[in-house]
């Protein structure tokens, strides 16, 4: 039975990263919800929230729920300044414009870190030890579980957040209906600026629970943003529960395939699949179909 | 109550509402009649801080409202239902209702009971509680629509086209709804293309074609105007024709 161990080993691992590509791609989500533009600077918040981790837990030594906590707080403020000083004062609104401020923002952000942190990349240790617990043959690390848990936290917090909170639910009714919210009274703006400070929180805890598993470098953000971004589109963009089935598929196929095939091929197979889902299905897994009347 | 001088405003060159004046009195009835793309929902939009005005002020309860956000609009009491896009439709109906209550901060008792009213006013409501609002009939809609409004405790309610689309048992029941808001105390802007049914419950109304006010009068005034009239009552000026 070893190939079928094989498979378990692999699935596991894939699903380790695939929650953190489902973090990305809710983070993705929000701010679609909210603004209906995509924030390519979504990855930026991802690699900032390994960098200041690593920042406040490793050189300046903090203890790590501090650490976490500042780190996570931090870049959500980063989100919020981004709407606030570059897509809020635009003066097209346009959604083109403001995603090549976004895209604009990336590249700023990618910079000033490189200024910052330099450019090898840097690791953290994981958050408790490194032996592997054996389960059913297959081995997991226990950031691996850290990262599974952490992440089902944060779906289940949002969950509730969303459904059971005031603000959470003026949110969804600002997705709803931007014009409607107005008129309930709803301060739209409050509501978008909570959006970006959301999906910086949500970027951060993905980078700070990576960065264990994969290192980080200055550069990483691209590249994490772009799964992110391929696991919402996989899911059924703006749906939260897609963004996680999508993060999820995306993180097993792409370990299947690293591990069946070639790890050569790993990030190839995200954008193939990525590909194939906006040639045969573009509203994704949860999304409400394809076709939409403008 | 609300005051209203010289507007203007538009989309880029194209200007559609030209110097546009009108007043309501606390506590009246006042509809604004007028055929499709005469600016009334413009107007409105104007009104609510959706719309920007490029001249002219809005004064409400004494004090110049055009430059405020919708949202602050609401909190004073100023509020619309629009035409279209009315609703949330994914959300739930009881959340839509309690969105409409977002600015009163009410703790989980008052809230329930500002539904309970709602519920009394609309039963249907209550039957629909957990069902997401997109799958409400037009009818629904409508009183959920208003229903959401009146979670906001509006002093000065702006109803666009409250009866389009809505069959006639239920027009007349709305029309009789509006009338015991009224009665109740809340100051209401009609805007309406069922001319007859509103200017019947109006103290006064308003004429608008082309972006200007052509014509003012109190409600029954206006009904037997000629030029109302050839221009929204048709089926009254047969009857000339056939004395």
């Amino acid at each position: 039975m070893p190939q079928l161990v094989k498979l378990f080993q692999f699935t596991l691992s894939g699903l380790t990263t695939g929650s953190t590509y489902a973090l990305i791609a809710i983070g993705f989500s929000i701010i679609h919800n909210a603004t209906g533009i995509v924030n390519f600077a979504q990855g930026e918040f991802v690699m900032l929230g390994g960098m200041f981790m690593i920042t406040f837990y490793g050189y300046l030594k903090l203890p790590m729920a501090a650490a976490f906590v500042l780190s996570v707080f931090a870049v959500a403020i980063i989100g919020l300044l981004l709407e606030k000083t570059a897509l809020r004062p635009s003066r097209s609104q346009e959604v083109l414009n403001l995603v090549m401020i976004t895209v604009g923002a990336s590249i700023f952000i990618k910079g000033l870190s490189m200024a910052v942190w330099g450019k090898s990349a840097m690791t953290l240790a994981p958050f408790s030890g490194e032996d592997p617990i054996l389960i059913l043959g297959a081995a997991i690390m226990p950031q691996s579980i850290w990262i599974f848990g952490i992440t089902l936290a944060v779906v289940a917090a949002l969950s509730a957040f969303f459904v059971k909170t005031r603000t959470g639910k003026a949110m969804r009714a600002v997705a709803a209906s931007r014009r409607s919210a107005m008129l309930a009274g709803i301060p739209v703006n409050r509501m978008i600026a909570l959006s970006f400070f959301l999906s910086g929180a949500l970027g951060a805890v993905a980078g700070i629970i990576l960065t264990p598993v994969t290192t980080i470098s200055y550069d990483a953000g691209i590249m994490l943003g772009l799964k992110g971004f391929s696991a919402a589109i996989l899911g059924g963009y703006g749906s939260m529960i897609g963004a996680v089935a999508g993060g999820l598929l995306l993180g097993v196929l792409e370990s299947l395939g690293a591990g069946l095939v070639s790890s050569e091929y790993k990030d190839v197979l995200a954008f193939l699949i990525l590909l194939i889902v906006l040639f045969f299905k573009p509203g994704g897994i949860f999304g409400k179909g394809a076709s939409r009347r403008v | 109550m609300l005051k209203i001088r010289n507007i203007d405003a538009g989309y880029g060159k194209i200007q559609i509402l030209h110097r546009t004046s009108l007043h309501i009195r606390e506590g009246e009835i006042v509809s604004l009649i007028g055929a499709n793309g005469a600016g009334k929902t413009t107007l409105l939009n104007v009104i609510s801080g959706l719309h920007p005005l490029k001249g002219g002020s809005v004064m409400f309860q004494n004090r110049e409202i055009q430059a405020m956000p919708p949202d602050r609009i609401v909190g004073m009491g100023l509020i619309q239902v629009p035409e279209t896009d009315k609703i949330f439709p994914p959300l739930t109906v009881l959340e839509n209702l309690e969105m409409g209550a977002y600015l009163r901060r009410l703790d989980r008792r008052a809230l329930q009971s500002e539904i309970e009213k709602i519920h009394a006013l609309f039963p249907i409501l209550r039957d629909r509680g957990d069902r997401a609002a997109g799958t409400l009939s037009g009818g629904e809609r409508q009183m959920l629509a208003l229903g959401r409004a009146l979670m906001g405790k509006p002093r000065l309610l702006m109803l666009d086209e409250p009866s389009l689309g809505l069959a006639p048992v239920i027009v007349a029941e709305m029309f009789g709804i509006i009338q015991s808001l009224n009665a109740m105390g809340t100051t209401i802007l009609l805007v309406e293309q069922n001319a007859r049914e509103a200017l019947q419950i109006s103290n006064r109304a308003y004429v608008m074609e082309t972006g200007r006010i052509v014509l003012t009068g109190a409600g029954v005034e206006l009904m037997s105007n000629e030029e109302v009239k050839r221009a929204f009552l048709g089926n009254d000026y047969k009857e000339k024709w056939e004395r």
